[in-house]
């Protein structure tokens, strides 16, 4: 070419003549068409367009921001991406844009419907018009952009069925019309879609079957139908698409079972079944797809066992197959799985016991067993140190704590309540720095609290209810400063409650029911602010309830019967207006019924029978609301029943075994005398009086045996038996 | 473009067993919409199958919400309609904090309600009259907010209502004495500076007017 410069010269000129005129001429009514739409725009803050005007010169839109043209000079792109548009389409130059070859409009506030003359830009390659406002259905006529490639209509308002004629798209690659509300069937051209790769139609309304047209795809590597509402059979002509990487069909109302053929796909890297109605089997072979990272198959009808041919996935690291019916074992294969991290087989009925192999997989981080009928004892398992959530409540499993869940430090979530673990508590578990959550309650352990719990500095919830632990609670569990939740009810725990409890201000509930506690409440239990529930009952406990005690308005629920309390209910109960439960029977509680109660405006039941309550009921408690339960039986209570709604059902059981309770119930002798209004004793009475207690007296103190035998006898032996 | 198909890739897959429960759903949307400096709601994962080892809720047996307890929490921000889906809820107790913006309608949907305490906060609007499909409802606090509107006269009807009190907000219109709400006193309805009194019954039409 350099030889002959000037020969080269005359070679290109007239393509220089060309390239100078030819974008006057093809571009000038391209700019007019683009700016007769830009008129429609609403005003909005963008300063972006102002490119858009006449430019003097040539009168060619190419210098304009978001606007591409080819070498001749005419527009062939349109990218205005985040431009703040408000705008329809109605004035959108489709007969105009000849060239067109890519619109991207993503991120705008475009509203309104798609023209039907959107069918015009027959070279147009790519579509995407995502994340606006727009509404309608697609229009019919989008069947003729057969040099379409990629089509974005995602996070719209589009509504209607998706028209059929999007089957004549054959150059299709990528299709997204997730976060509609498009309904109706996938049409069964979608089969005509050989170069579809990708295909995105999750977050819809979509209904009916999946066409097993749907097999001719070969070229798809990523399906994402989930959110859907699609029913029928998963067509077992998927089982074709050999470049499938991703399958998601999670959240629909599939049914029939997972077909076998699936198994053929061995590019398959994500299958995601959960939450549809699939039944039957997991089959077997499944595990000749051997690409598969996560296998979702939870929250389905699936029966059977769970096949052994899964061992052979070494790629697997999510195994999700919770709530299902599946039952028998799991298979000791999946103990080849090394890099399983994930593993949720909850809510099925498998059972046996669980394979030691499984404690070959050092990269487990969640273990969700929880909820079957696993049973035997537990094989060693944390042994990469990696678990943090290990959950096999409810099941039959037994025997001691393996020696590596001792030491797993990485525990943050633990759940064993519900089998029949034994051992030595204090032996079975160490120290867990990152643990919050823990639930041994309902199982066999035994031996007493270790002060290492007080070490686990993390813990937020502790339960460990009905078991036979014995001992005292450790002063050291004060140092649990973020402890909300303690439940250690239903053992042989004996001593006193340790002050230290108070410093735990955190603290919602605590659960110390149904133990051998003595000694007295400690007044630092008053200083709890945000308390919502405290159950002292059935314990030993003896002296009086602390005066300040409780001290949280948040208060809903108060059981301290079935101890020794003595002394007077304290007024400052009146404070704890969202009390909707009192209990304090079964105590030697002495003194009146303080008229603060009346005031709980929020009470539902009220129990202070079997106690030495004197005096009269405050009338106060008339106010309380009706539909509160009241129990004041077995006390030394006289005088009237008040009026007013919560006395106007009660029945005689609830008021019998006072010294003189007269009213107009059922059972109850009626007031002789008008009723008495304030708290002392007209003289005329005391004679009926010294009569009346001694008798009353005795007969009360004979029905309070009979009633609590226990207490009386076994207090004193306790003491003895508390080493600490 | 790529990056929102990651997205949600992300939500739905990584997060692998994501809860399928429709109350902790429902109580995750609370979480998300509301301030909450003092980290109450830090436990309310909705990774867990079930929202009943969350702090401040309370199940029954069938693992279902029968309490909510966050009174006096530091919350502040909008109360969310989705507290309506909690069917078997028998205490919704939010008072005593910095909540805002209306009392959604869907609360009427509570129908084992038993207390509503929303006492001691910034709510505006007025009273949905869908609370009195509240049919069990024996506590209803909503004093001490800026409600205001009438008091809907449907909440006559709800014969379980025991406890009353509207007082401190700047409700109008006058005051309905049917039903339940003949033996409220004024204490119930004070410090409502536009509120007419006790409805008049006969010759005296309801509507007075000047009240939206």
């Amino acid at each position: 070419m350099l030889k002959y410069p000037i020969f080269t010269f005359f070679l290109f000129l007239p393509f220089l003549f060309f390239v100078c005129l030819k974008p006057a001429s093809a571009s000038f009514p391209e700019a007019n068409a683009l700016l007769i739409w830009k008129a429609t725009f609403k005003k909005e803050n963008n300063s972006i367009l102002t490119s858009w005007t006449h430019p003097k010169a040539s009168g060619s839109p190419c210098n304009w921001f978001g606007v591409f043209c080819s070498i001749d000079g005419s527009v062939n792109s349109l990218n205005l991406t985040n431009a703040n548009i408000n705008a329809t389409f109605y004035k959108f130059p489709f007969s105009s844009l000849p060239n067109l070859a890519s619109i991207d409009f993503f991120i705008n506030r475009l509203f309104g419907t798609i023209p039907p003359q959107i069918g015009k830009l027959s070279k147009l390659v790519y579509l995407d018009i995502s994340k606006n406002q727009l509404t309608g259905t697609i229009p019919s006529e989008i069947g003729r952009l057969t040099s379409l490639r990629t089509l974005h209509l995602v996070e719209n308002q589009f509504n209607g069925s998706i028209p059929s004629e999007i089957g004549q798209l054959v150059s299709l690659s990528e299709l997204a019309l997730y976060s509609n509300k498009f309904d109706g069937s996938i049409p069964v051209s979608f089969g005509n879609l050989r170069n579809l790769t990708f295909l995105y139609l999750y977050n819809n309304s979509l209904s009916g079957f999946m066409p097993p047209e749907m097999g001719n795809l070969i070229n798809l590597v990523e399906v994402f139908m989930y959110t859907n509402m699609l029913t029928g059979p998963i067509p077992p002509t998927l089982g074709n698409l050999n470049k499938l990487q991703i399958l998601d069909l999670f959240e629909n109302q599939l049914s029939g079972s997972i077909p076998p053929e699936l198994g053929k796909l061995k590019s398959l890297e994500i299958l995601s079944l959960a939450n549809n109605n699939l039944t039957g089997l997991i089959p077997a072979s499944l595990g000749e797809a051997t690409g598969l990272i996560t296998l979702h198959l939870y929250a389905n009808n699936l029966s059977g066992p769970i096949p052994r041919e899964l061992g052979n996935l070494k790629s697997l690291s999510d195994l999700e197959l919770s709530e299902n019916k599946l039952t028998g074992p799991i298979p000791a294969s999946l103990g080849d799985l090394s890099n399983l991290e994930y593993v949720f087989l909850r809510q099925n009925q498998l059972s046996g016991p669980i394979p030691s192999e499984l404690g070959k997989l050092k990269k487990l981080v969640f273990l969700e067993m929880d909820e079957n009928q696993f049973s035997g004892h537990l094989p060693e398992l944390c042994s990469g140190g990696l678990i943090k959530r290990f959950t096999l409540s409810n099941n039959r499993l037994s025997g001691p704590i393996p020696e590596s869940l001792k030491t797993c430090s990485s525990l943050t979530r633990a759940r064993f309540d519900h089998n029949k673990f034994s051992g030595n508590l204090s032996k079975e578990f160490g120290v867990y720095p990152n643990l919050t959550f823990m639930d041994l309650s309902d199982n066999k352990f035994y031996g007493e609290l270790s002060d290492n719990w007080g070490s686990s500095k993390r813990l937020e919830t502790l339960k460990i209810a009905k078991n036979n632990l014995s001992g005292s609670i450790p002063p050291d569990f004060g140092n649990l400063n973020q402890i909300q939740i303690l439940n250690l009810s239903s053992n042989q725990l004996c001593g006193g409650i340790p002050k230290e409890i108070g410093k735990l201000v955190l603290l919602l509930k605590i659960d110390l029911n149904d133990n051998r506690l003595s000694g007295n409440i400690p007044h630092e239990l008053g200083s709890f602010s945000s308390l919502n529930y405290l159950d002292l009952s059935r314990n030993r406990l003896t002296g009086p309830i602390p005066k300040n005690f409780p001290n949280s308005e948040q208060l809903f629920h108060l059981n301290l019967s079935y101890n020794f309390l003595s002394q007077t209910i304290p007024v400052q109960i009146g404070k704890l207006t969202h009390l909707a439960a009192l209990d304090m029977s079964s105590n030697s509680l002495t003194g009146e019924i303080p008229y603060e109660i009346g005031f709980l405006s929020s009470l539902g039941m009220l129990n202070l029978s079997h106690n030495r309550l004197s005096g009269f009921i405050p009338e106060s408690f008339q106010k309380l609301p009706g539909s509160v339960d009241i129990d004041i039986s077995y006390n030394e209570l006289e005088g009237h029943i008040p009026n007013g709604k919560p006395f106007q059902n009660v029945s005689i059981e609830k008021l019998r075994g006072n010294k003189g309770l007269c009213g107009n119930i059922a059972g109850l002798q009626p007031c002789k005398v008008p009723p008495i209004k304030n708290h002392k004793i007209g003289k005329g009475h005391k004679l009926i009086l010294i009569v009346a207690i001694p008798l009353i007296g005795g007969t009360s103190t004979s029905i309070c045996t009979r009633w609590h035998p226990d207490h009386v006898r076994t207090q004193k032996e306790e003491f003895k038996r508390c080493r600490r | 473009m790529a990056i929102w198909v990651l997205f949600h890739l992300f939500l739905c897959l990584v997060l692998g067993q994501t809860n399928a429960n429709l109350e902790g759903n429902a109580l995750f949307q609370l979480r998300i919409e509301v301030d909450d400096p003092e980290n109450v709601l830090q436990s309310w994962d909705p990774t867990l199958v079930d929202p009943c080892t969350w702090f401040h809720v309370t199940c029954d047996a069938q693992n279902r919400v029968t309490r909510l307890d966050l009174g006096n929490a530091k919350l502040s921000g909008k109360l969310v309609p989705d507290l309506g889906k909690l069917e078997h809820l028998q205490y919704l107790e939010l008072y005593m904090n910095s909540f805002v913006g209306p009392i959604p309608a869907e609360l009427g949907k509570l129908k084992n309600l038993l207390s509503l305490d929303l006492y001691q906060n910034n709510l505006t609007g007025s009273i949905p009259p869908s609370l009195a499909n509240l049919s069990k409802l024996r506590i209803l606090r909503l004093n001490n907010n800026k409600l205001t509107g009438r008091i809907p006269r449907e909440l006559s009807k709800l014969g379980k209502l025991k406890k009353l009190d509207v007082s401190n907000n700047d409700l109008c219109g006058t005051i309905p004495t049917t039903g339940s709400f003949s033996k409220f006193t004024e204490n119930s309805f004070k410090n409502n500076s536009r509120l007419e009194g006790p409805e008049l019954m006969g010759f005296v039409r309801y509507d007075v007017g000047g009240c939206n």
